[in-house]
């Protein structure tokens, strides 16, 4: 199993060569090699790699624009290897400054690679709260209107969206749902 | 009846953390220019406050009057979805106004505003459903565009995903994302070659569309290493890319298109307005058909129409009725391509179907045969013309035809005209690659 999947971008075959000589020596995947920026973008596209590391004097596109597509569209993360005269304009995109020892730039790596996975736990568990807290207010709104509609507790309209979700056999936040838009549908209905 | 309210879009930025806004506008050649300001300009935005130089616009103003102002169509406001390295951009589709507050007569959206009403005083609106085709081409070393596609693209077998429809899928959600219904989205028949088709809509609404489809299109594509291209004919030898323009007028809210007693169950309506498309086809190309290469398109072979004809099925002919009838009977009107101005296109191919219903033209017969294999004798004798061979000769014809003209008014005709005579004499001038083939060596 190699430690990670990565995508070399750098206008340079020497650079390219050398740099996956020490990926590969050190265990990491070497997915592909990119030429340019179009070329990266679509080898990241296809392959989505754990990491792509890029020179910045990469031609077809500035490095923080092709670095955010690649980020923001969560195609990989991105460590930048820079020659020295503008790793100031890069902001917060991972970078280190040419020239580095193999040992700095092994490092930088793993660190790149630990923060991309917590960073994903997080994401992943941001998500199911985002999901939970959709479902809550849903579910909220729900009862409301039944409590409206049928002139019934709290409780009771809970206990009651809870039984016709079991036997219809749909989520509670489904269930929710069709109540509110069936609600909105007859408040059209009526100022028509 | 406006979807958002001033108020509705100051939320609306606030809860989405918009940091510029984009105020896009289309030029007489159809290219879409965009001021950017940042969002603390929102509320002068709204007011239509924003001023800008229209001197700097090509085809616009002169020097000595030179100030213009944006006003936004709120209904047009849109966050695009995908991010740019300085957050979340939004945009508003601008009208153009003169400092005195009438609208701009070189604007060609209030050109089109002016062209509906015309037809909005007989009852009719306009609805329209474009079919824009597209090729995505491989984006070299330096990020510009290629011929080459990516389906041939053999040295990228690392991975057999095809490229671009990853990118066109992209391309669909994208638009979805941003309010657009796609109705079909497919590989067309050259290789690279793509269309994607959207839900019709009023004319005014489906031209801004087309701008805003053109600009995601491009955009997404360079997201993935592509470049898009709507040129017409890119490639000797294969289809061209085309943009169908499916039509219809509806009143009170009823397809005048339709008539389930009519023959064919087309109505008389149906029929004379196609008769003035026919009639007015040679004069309006110049808008629907607008660059030197279009005309490389309009070819005899490729599925694209060269004869002034029109049928229910035969794609060899310029008007196509599809057989869906009822609220869908439409006609489609097959020659334009997406390097047109919509907003023009869109005036003159109305004009042109209003001509003929407000003058009762008689339509021809349909034609039914292959009109590419029919001899030249045989089509004089059934009175089926041909669409202008060049970008010349359609400039011709569109200077022979007050009624276009007046569809253009007259600031957006003289403007469109000088430009386009310029176009062709610089092309005019050029010494081709096929010239320096067949003569260098020869004499």
């Amino acid at each position: 199993m190699p430690k990670a999947t990565v995508i070399i971008a750098d206008g340079k075959d020497n650079s390219r060569r050398a740099l996956k000589d020490l990926l590969t020596r050190f265990g990491y995947l070497v997915q592909a090699e990119a030429r340019n920026a179009p070329d990266l973008l679509r080898k990241a596209r296809t392959m989505l790699p754990d990491l792509v590391i890029m020179d910045s004097n990469l031609e077809g596109g500035s490095t923080q624009e092709i670095a955010g597509i690649l980020e923001s569209d969560e195609l990989s993360n991105v460590l930048v290897l820079v020659d020295g005269s503008h790793s100031r304009q890069l902001g917060d995109i991972a970078h280190i400054d040419k020239p580095f020892t193999e040992e700095t730039l092994l490092s930088v790596i793993e660190i790149c690679l630990l923060y991309q996975t917590r960073f994903n736990s997080i994401k992943q568990e941001v998500g199911k709260l985002r999901e939970s807290l959709n479902t809550r207010k849903g579910v909220e709104k729900a009862k409301g209107i039944l409590m409206k509609k049928l002139g019934i507790d709290e409780p009771e309209a809970y206990r009651s969206m809870q039984k016709e979700s079991m036997n219809r056999g749909i989520s509670m936040k489904d269930l929710a749902r069709a109540i509110i838009v069936a609600n909105e549908n007859e408040i059209i209905d009526k100022e028509r | 009846m406006s979807k958002y309210t001033k108020q509705d879009i100051i939320e609306k930025v606030k809860e989405n953390d918009v940091r510029f806004l984009r105020l896009q506008f289309t030029d007489i050649q159809g290219v879409m220019k965009n001021i950017a300001v940042p969002v603390s300009q929102l509320q002068k935005v709204l007011d239509g406050e924003i001023m800008f130089d229209g001197s700097s616009i090509d085809g616009f103003l002169d020097i000595s009057e030179s100030d213009m102002y944006l006003v936004p169509d709120l209904d047009t406001f849109v966050i695009f979805p995908w991010r740019s390295s300085n957050g979340k951009v939004a945009r508003f589709i601008c009208d153009n106004y003169n400092p005195d507050g009438t609208p701009f007569a070189g604007c060609p959206r209030n050109n089109l505003k002016r062209v509906l009403k015309q037809a909005q005083d007989l009852g009719y609106t306009m609805n329209v459903g474009p079919e824009a085709e597209f090729f995505l081409f491989l984006a070299d070393e330096k990020g510009h565009a290629t011929t080459q596609t990516q389906d041939e693209a053999g040295y990228f077998d690392l991975a057999p995903l095809d490229l671009g429809e990853n990118a066109r899928r992209d391309m669909d959600t994208t638009l979805e994302e941003m309010g657009f219904e796609i109705e079909a989205s497919h590989h067309e028949v050259a290789p690279g070659q793509h269309e994607i088709d959207f839900k019709y809509g009023d004319a005014l609404h489906v031209a801004d569309a087309i701008m805003t489809f053109k600009l995601v299109v491009r955009s997404i594509a360079q997201r993935h290493g592509l470049h898009a291209s709507f040129m017409p004919k890119p490639i000797f030898g294969i289809n061209g890319s085309g943009m169908h323009t499916h039509q219809s007028l509806f009143k009170d809210g009823e397809n005048c298109f339709y008539d389930p007693n009519g023959e064919d169950q087309l109505s008389e309506t149906a029929r004379s307005y196609m008769a003035g498309i026919i009639k007015n086809a040679r004069s309006f190309a110049a808008i629907t058909n607008p660059t030197v290469n279009s005309y490389k398109r309009l070819v005899p072979g490729y599925e694209a129409p060269v004869n002034i004809a029109w049928s229910g099925a035969n794609r060899s002919c310029l008007v196509r009725v599809p057989a869906k009838r009822g609220v869908s009977t439409r006609i489609e009107v097959r020659n334009p391509d997406p390097t047109c101005n919509p907003y023009l296109a869109m005036a003159v191919m109305l004009t042109a179907g209003l001509d003929g219903i407000k003058n009762n033209l008689a339509c021809p017969a349909a034609v039914d045969r292959n009109i590419y294999k029919m001899e030249d004798d045989e089509r004089a004798a059934l009175g089926i013309e041909s669409m202008p061979g060049s970008l010349l000769e359609a400039l011709q014809e569109l200077q022979k035809n007050e009624l276009i003209k007046s569809a253009l008014g007259e600031h957006i005709y003289k403007k469109f005209i000088e430009g386009k005579l310029e176009e062709w004499q610089d092309y005019n001038i050029q010494v081709s690659p096929w010239e320096v083939a067949q003569y260098l060596t020869k004499f």
